[in-house]
């Protein structure tokens, strides 16, 4: 093209300012191609600021009213946790918006003698790194093996791993159980988080098997011919490229655990900490304050948010996606 | 001459279904630019791979150096090969993807660097080195894979199909560009291509694969000038052959002549009926319909309006003794790319 072409996004707006010839000047804009009728290349492209339509009304009403819808609940978390409990859950009338606001409830929680929640969050994240952890360890050469399985087998095979996460957990729960107590295991955080990894494994094996498919057969067959052997062929040259789907991995693992109730709740032992939810769970039935365990839901999205902004660079992989062509 | 490389009646079936190598033996000599052509899907690619070792074989053996390799794992053949897509790890820049074959076989980081500048400068990607390869253009990935495969100076090369992704410009440069460096390094290289330009241009032999059987093997030449099969006649070429009903020495079968071996003149001893007249540069081609309702191409300088008649003396020809129950079938079984001729009168 010899000239710069107008923008093509524009030239709709070109389109507009002459109703006479509706789509032919739009396209000689584009392409930037000389016109022989002299009137449509005499007027100069004209552009338009984007227009605040309807539809864009419509729009951006549509996403501030879902955005209304699953944040409010966690803003009443917050407003219940953070003020003091006679102006919500003892006030007939809960107001809004916070009259006042308040450590209180949190340092209760942090300084009770029954079930502390410094400890229960220790223990949390310490199931929720190993659970995240192993499922990328154990990901990683499931994943592997099945994308390299004709595509009908694995696919009967992945979802034979569901089997588990088909299951009410409480059915799984106490067989478990008791095998954990028999081998001495039960209520550490290695019972909890092996536990959990019934349900995490699977998602993670997933999310993997399609990531490992999205990768072209040759790349691996390059790394072999070019003198790798077949670990260094998938931990050297493959698992760089999925880099994002084990860092989806990881995240869905780690948050998989750091939200399960029931298999913590099953496995506590009294004798040492539960998990936050568990903890929790205590604080609504009966032994402990329902506002404490409100206040600590609040801080339980913390670390959530934090392994997410930290994860975020990994979770794009434009840079990886080119590179190979045909 | 040694033998570089050597199949040994290799089998290899898809699945329970096609064969796509049919109890083949070839021998590739020592420093051979060796070509396999082929139509697409007739499993040359197939081949190759069961070189590298990275497509298991069926039956046979596949020798390299004199030894057995047909259960070798592809990263102790010591060949290099370029993948049709050329396949550049996209988590490294050009100078690692370079360099990746040196690290894995452990050589020490110094010895490395000045290696991956020698070939990078015989290429012409100096100024490349610290890109990453989503940044450069196709024929410069082309290099790139080709600077891969020569940095750790492999003895047997194999390259699927890897000018087939460039632009038509580019590729007539990078491929002279290879057959230059191959001659310079004075190694095995085995070609797979679909483009018979490809393999008139840079083969010392081509082998024509049809059906998983090599219908014929050698220079590119013998291909076009002596055909070993109808087969062969009408796939290399820019235009199939012609045929006529002959008998040579008692014998019943069919002459093939190529356009440029028969002469029109007026004189000439065959008629045919022009159905199509196409100019290309100086020359006429003619699309003729003979007596017996067969189609052929003529060449000519001179013009011909369509539905003349135009006659014409075969100056050059080869003979296909079709066995007599193939007879009456003869002009079927030809590739799908031709135009159908309407079977012997």
């Amino acid at each position: 093209m010899s000239s710069p072409p107008p923008n093509p996004d524009r030239s709709a707006g070109s389109a507009l300012a002459e109703p006479t010839a509706p789509s032919l000047p739009s396209e000689d804009g584009a392409t930037g191609g000389p016109t022989p009728v002299a009137g449509d290349t005499a007027t100069p492209p004209v552009y338009h600021a984007r227009r605040f339509t309807l539809s864009n009304v419509g729009l951006y009403g549509a996403i501030a009213v879902i955005s209304l819808f699953f944040l409010f609940p966690i803003y009443l978390i917050f407003l219940i946790g953070f003020t003091p409990e006679e102006y919500t859950l003892f006030s007939g009338r809960p107001p809004i918006l916070p009259p006042q606001l308040t450590w209180s409830n949190l340092q209760a929680g942090l300084s009770a003698t029954n079930a502390p929640f410094l400890p229960s969050m220790y223990l949390s994240l310490e199931v929720a790194f190993f659970v995240g952890a192993l499922a990328i360890v154990i990901g990683i050469p499931t994943a592997y093996g099945l994308s390299r399985l004709g595509s009908r087998l694995a696919y009967s095979l992945t979802t034979v791993l569901f089997v588990v996460n088909m299951l009410p957990s409480i059915t799984i729960a106490i067989p478990i159980s008791v095998q954990f107590i028999e081998v001495g295991l039960y209520g550490s955080p290695i019972s909890i988080g092996l536990t959990q990894e019934l349900l995490a494994l699977p998602v993670t094996v997933f999310l993997l098997v399609g990531a490992f498919q999205g990768l072209p057969r040759d790349l691996e067959n390059q790394a072999r011919v070019d003198g790798a052997g077949r670990l260094h062929a998938i931990y050297g040259n493959l698992v760089p490229l999925i880099r994002p789907a084990l860092a989806a991995a990881f995240l869905l693992a780690w948050m998989l655990s750091w939200d399960e109730s029931t298999f913590a709740l099953i496995l506590y032992n009294p004798a040492s900490s539960a998990t936050l939810p568990v903890n929790i769970f205590l604080a609504f039935t009966g032994r402990g304050n329902p506002v404490v365990g409100v206040a600590f839901s609040c801080i339980a999205t913390i670390p959530v948010i934090i392994l997410t902004v930290f994860l975020q660079k990994y979770l794009k992989g434009e840079d990886l996606a080119a590179g190979v062509r045909g | 001459m040694t033998v570089k490389l050597k199949f040994d009646r290799v089998t290899k079936r898809f699945g329970k279904g096609r064969l796509v190598a049919d109890d083949i033996s070839l021998e590739v000599d020592t420093g051979e630019f060796f070509v396999i052509l082929g139509p697409s899907g007739e499993g040359k690619s197939t081949l190759l791979r069961m070189v590298a070792g990275i497509e298991p074989v069926d039956a046979g053996r596949i020798f390299i150096d004199g030894q057995d390799a047909t259960h070798l794992a592809p990263n102790r053949r010591n060949i290099a090969m370029v993948f049709q897509n050329y396949a550049l790890y996209p988590n490294m820049n050009v100078y690692k993807n370079i360099a990746f074959p040196l690290k894995m076989q452990y050589f020490p980081s110094e010895e490395i660097e000045p290696k991956v500048r020698d070939v990078a400068r015989t290429l012409g990607i100096t100024e490349i080195l610290d890109r990453r390869v989503n940044q450069i253009s196709g024929g410069q990935q082309q290099r790139v894979a080709l600077a891969r495969a020569i940095v750790r100076n492999p003895t047997l090369f194999l390259l699927d199909e890897p000018l087939s992704n460039l632009d038509a410009r580019v590729r007539f440069a990078a491929r002279a560009e290879l057959k230059k460096i191959q001659k310079d390094l004075g190694q095995t290289f085995l070609f797979v291509t679909h483009d018979q330009k490809e393999a008139e241009v840079l083969s010392d032999r081509t082998g024509v694969i049809h059906l998983g059987r090599f219908e014929q093997v050698g220079p590119f030449s013998d291909l076009y000038e002596r055909p070993a099969t109808r087969w062969i006649g009408d796939f290399v070429g820019d235009v199939p052959m012609n045929y006529m009903p002959w008998t040579e020495a008692g014998a019943g079968g069919q002459l093939g002549f190529r356009p440029e071996w028969a002469e029109v003149t007026d004189t000439g001893t065959e008629t045919a009926t022009v159905q199509v007249s196409e100019r290309v540069g100086d020359f006429s081609y003619l699309l003729c319909t003979m007596a017996n309702g067969w189609r052929i191409y003529l060449r000519t300088l001179r013009s011909f309006a369509a539905g003349s008649e135009v006659h014409f003396t075969v100056n050059r020809h080869v003979f296909f003794e079709t066995p007599p129950e193939d007879a009456a079938t003869a002009p079927s079984g030809r590739p799908e790319r031709l135009p159908p001729r309407p079977p012997a009168a």
